[in-house]
């Protein structure tokens, strides 16, 4: 019995045991659960407060980067301000040509801009509405992608780095990039590429006598820098725009109508026919005295007019008959005009044509000024004898022919007996038409054309070497003037061209043939444009262009393409470097000054180009398969590229002047020519450091 | 009788520590969801300040509730364009202010706006967190 009651209690004991131990088990594993559970919401508080510090951080940060993309768009917009990417006047730019390695050297720091102070105080008033957010860095660098000759594509990585909450922080902020020349290859440096001209005379279209103001059609002058020739810089044309004018041989007629009309650009020459006051100032070659004479050559080139037809004493001069090509003058002129001459160097086979129009006059006193005579018949004149041009040996008769007689009827071997330094005979002065010491040929009037080729001195790159020859103090004048160029160069064909990358690095930046050269190839690569849009609708309604009431406007570095034709109706004003593409025709009203030296670059890849207004400044037009045309005197600032402008568009008139903000080839505008496009403010940030 | 009192208080003693280890997880779970909902209110507001018109915005010295407007959007003043849309909150717990200052060392147009959030929490009290978002034409 006891043991049975033992056993029982045992066996309840052992159940309470049982139970309390299940008990206190379930109790523990709960206790357990509930604690494992306190952990991990532990960690999810933990984890939930980190993103909030973390979110704080990233919008603090991207305020920092948003107040730092402003001023790196600000040096993008002007190309100046950091002199890490834009250098000071004389440095090569950093970014070009683009390579890779180079541009990933590149590190930007707050210090490197111009305005860094602006920055750290516009950091500093970020910081000041933050408590406990301080020591706020900003550094910039490019991380390249792709690259060519053309364009360089990748990301621009931005670090901000600072501490907020005792907490370092560094984001990295990336927006796309892409760098592009923004002045077009090659064609920028000419004031004027035509790959196809409309050749020989055709430009000669201005007929108008010595005393006309004008013609019916009116020239227009190019002026190839903003300023005059400076007298000895006889390498002005390194920094003047070129002129290319194709692979035809063109000539173009010099204005021989009298200096002081309105279109004559008649810049160094002084028909001498009319006049008899010469100073010694005035443009001329002069030879010495003629064997034992006082007589003395003068030469005096003078271009085309209706004279040489109409006047039978211009006529005698070129020999008694009637020469149709130097009649009419050009209605291009190549070298600015009389008050303004921009000499520089023409590519292409462009001649010109004028008159050597050769005068003897007595010269008694050696200064080079004609003396005064009087006829029989009391009339007081100058000494001033045409020497008329003889087409061929047979002509050359004297004592008959040539004559020398003044335009009053003095006759120099018939009228002179008595008069001091006057042989009795020509033949004294002339001892036969070709061929004698000296010969005729080389003192009577000629023709440009009477030359030979290998002289050089029908191109037009001849006229540079006169305008400078006796401009300098030292020297006097002679004609023809001494070559500047190399010989080949009388004329450059613009076959064997090359164009030095700037003054101030020996390579190229091409060197080839400008007549294979393609001005649209640049622009046929998709790879160069920020964006491209499906036609002009969508071009005006989402691009970056600002369409004001009387005006459109950019004001970030841009470089586009449209589908189909474009026609900007009003005025254009380019506030960053703009290049803007088309398909076929484009249209152009006006183009207003920059606010900040930035060009505009409007090209029509296989159309025409139209303006329609008055003025356009700082652009560069390219037609590379098309025209350009105006309809009304027009004057453009910049650069004109065309498959062909037509003469009678050039005979509308205007003016066109080469903006030196164009030239590729000087380290000064290199360096600010280079836009950098830059793509959407991603907000995607990586963290890259948290210690 | 004895038994079950030192149970009880066995069983007392035991719970007491797991209640206490519940109350603090679910307060931390709110504490969590605030968290997240402080953050998308954050990155909410930011994002769409962000691409607001720098010239309509209009600048103020001191802080400002945030209202709904009629349409049901939530107005920093100014021109109707200058509206946002945030995530619901509690206006118990939290309260949404903005400043609009204009950064001026930027060479272009901008505003810097300022979302202050006030989370009043019952163990540490008001707490204010401090968002800004800078907007100029980009």
């Amino acid at each position: 019995m006891i043991t049975s009651r033992f056993a029982s209690k045992l066996l309840n004991d052992t159940r309470r045991g049982i139970a309390l131990f299940l008990v206190v088990g379930m109790v523990f594993i709960t206790f357990l659960l509930f604690f494992f559970m306190s952990l991990s919401t532990s960690q999810l508080n933990f984890t939930a407060h980190q993103h909030l510090e973390t979110e704080l951080a990233t919008q603090a940060g991207r305020a920092f980067a948003d107040a730092f993309w402003v001023f790196a768009k600000d040096v993008f917009q002007n190309r100046k301000g950091c002199e890490r990417i834009y250098p000071p006047t004389g440095t090569p730019s950093p970014l070009y040509p683009f390579r890779k390695n180079e541009l990933e050297k590149i590190e930007i720091r707050i210090t490197d801009f111009e305005k860094s102070a602006e920055i750290l105080k516009a950091f500093k008033e970020i910081e000041e509405q933050l408590p406990e957010l301080a020591r706020t860095t900003a550094t910039m660098h490019f991380k390249v992608r792709r690259f060519s000759d053309s364009f360089a594509h990748g990301d621009l990585c931005l670090n901000i780095a600072f501490t907020l909450k005792k907490i370092d922080y560094s984001f990295d902020y990336f927006r796309e990039f892409k760098l592009i020349r923004c002045l077009a290859p090659v064609v920028s440096k000419f004031s004027l590429f035509l790959s196809n001209t409309s050749g020989g005379s055709s430009y000669n279209r201005i007929l108008k006598s010595f005393q006309d103001e004008q013609g019916q059609e009116k020239p227009f002058v190019v002026f190839n820098s903003e300023n005059s020739f400076v007298a000895g810089s006889t390498d002005t044309w390194k920094k003047s725009g070129w002129i290319y004018l194709g692979g035809a041989p063109v000539t173009l007629n010099l204005d021989g109508t009298h200096p002081c009309r309105k279109e004559s650009d008649s810049f160094i020459f002084w028909p001498g026919l009319y006049s008899d006051s010469l100073s010694q100032a005035l443009p001329y070659a002069c030879s010495s005295y003629l064997s034992n004479s006082k007589l003395r050559v003068r030469f005096t080139p003078t271009g085309a007019m209706s004279d040489w037809q109409s006047s039978a004493l211009m006529k005698d001069v070129l020999g008694g008959v009637s020469l149709p090509f130097v009649v009419k003058s050009s209605v291009i002129r190549l070298f600015g005009n009389r008050d303004k001459m921009t000499p520089t160097k023409v590519f292409g086979k462009v001649l010109t044509s004028y008159v050597i129009y050769s005068t003897m006059i007595l010269d008694q006193n050696n200064d080079s000024v004609a003396d005064s005579i009087t006829s029989t018949q009391g009339i007081e004149q100058r000494a001033i004898f045409p020497l008329p041009r003889l087409g061929s040996p047979d002509l050359f008769k004297p004592p008959w022919f040539p004559r020398f007689v003044t335009s009053k009827g003095y006759d120099l071997f018939l009228d002179s007996a008595g008069v001091g330094g006057v042989p009795e005979k020509m033949s004294e002065l002339f001892a036969s038409y070709n061929g004698g010491n000296p010969d005729y040929v080389a003192y009577m009037s000629k023709l440009l054309r009477d030359f030979t080729p290998s002289s050089g001195i029908e191109s037009y790159n001849a006229l540079y070497d006169q305008i400078f020859e006796g401009s300098s103090e030292t020297t006097g004048k002679s004609f023809p003037a001494p070559h500047v160029f190399p010989q080949d160069e009388y004329p450059h064909d613009g076959r064997d061209f090359e164009m030095p990358l700037d003054y101030a690095r020996p390579e190229s930046q091409f060197k080839g043939d400008l007549q294979k050269f393609d001005p649209g190839s640049f622009f046929a690569d998709l790879n160069i444009y920020g964006r491209t849009y499906a036609d002009a609708d969508d071009f005006f309604a989402n691009s970056d262009i600002k369409v004001e009431t009387d005006h459109f406007i950019v004001n970030d570095p841009m470089v586009t393409k449209v589908s189909g034709a474009l026609t900007f109706a009003k005025p254009f004003m380019a506030n960053a470097p703009t290049i803007i593409v088309c398909d076929n025709d484009l249209t152009v009203a006006e183009v207003s000054k920059s606010t900040n030296d930035s060009k505009l670059t409007l090209v029509s890849l296989s159309g025409n180009i139209k303006i329609t207004g008055k003025r356009l400044d700082g652009v560069c037009l390219i037609a590379p398969k098309g025209e350009i045309i105006w309809q009304a005197p027009v004057e453009i600032s910049g650069s004109l590229c065309a498959g062909n402008i037509a003469p009678a568009t050039f005979g509308v008139g205007g003016t066109l002047t080469w903006d030196k903000g164009l030239d590729i080839s000087s380290i000064e505008t290199a360096a600010r020519s280079v836009a950098i496009l830059i793509g959407p403010n991603i907000t995607l940030v990586r963290k890259a450091v948290q210690p | 009788m004895v038994e079950l009192l030192v149970a009880i208080a066995v069983l007392g003693g035991a719970l007491l520590p797991i209640w206490h280890l519940h109350y603090q997880s679910s307060r931390r779970v709110v504490i969590g969801e605030n968290q997240t909902l402080l953050k998308n209110l954050s990155f909410a507001f930011s994002t769409q300040v962000r691409r607001l018109d720098p010239n309509l915005l209009p600048i103020n010295r001191d802080f400002q509730p945030i209202t709904l407007n009629e349409t049901g959007l939530y107005h920093l003043g100014a021109s109707v364009l200058n509206t946002v849309t945030l995530p619901d909150w509690n206006p118990a717990t939290l309260s949404l202010k903005f400043q609009i200052r204009k950064l001026k060392a930027l060479p272009r147009e901008n505003r810097l706006v300022i979302l202050k959030i006030t989370w009043t929490r019952k163990d540490v009290g008001p707490t204010d967190f401090l968002i800004p978002t800078l907007v100029s034409h980009d």
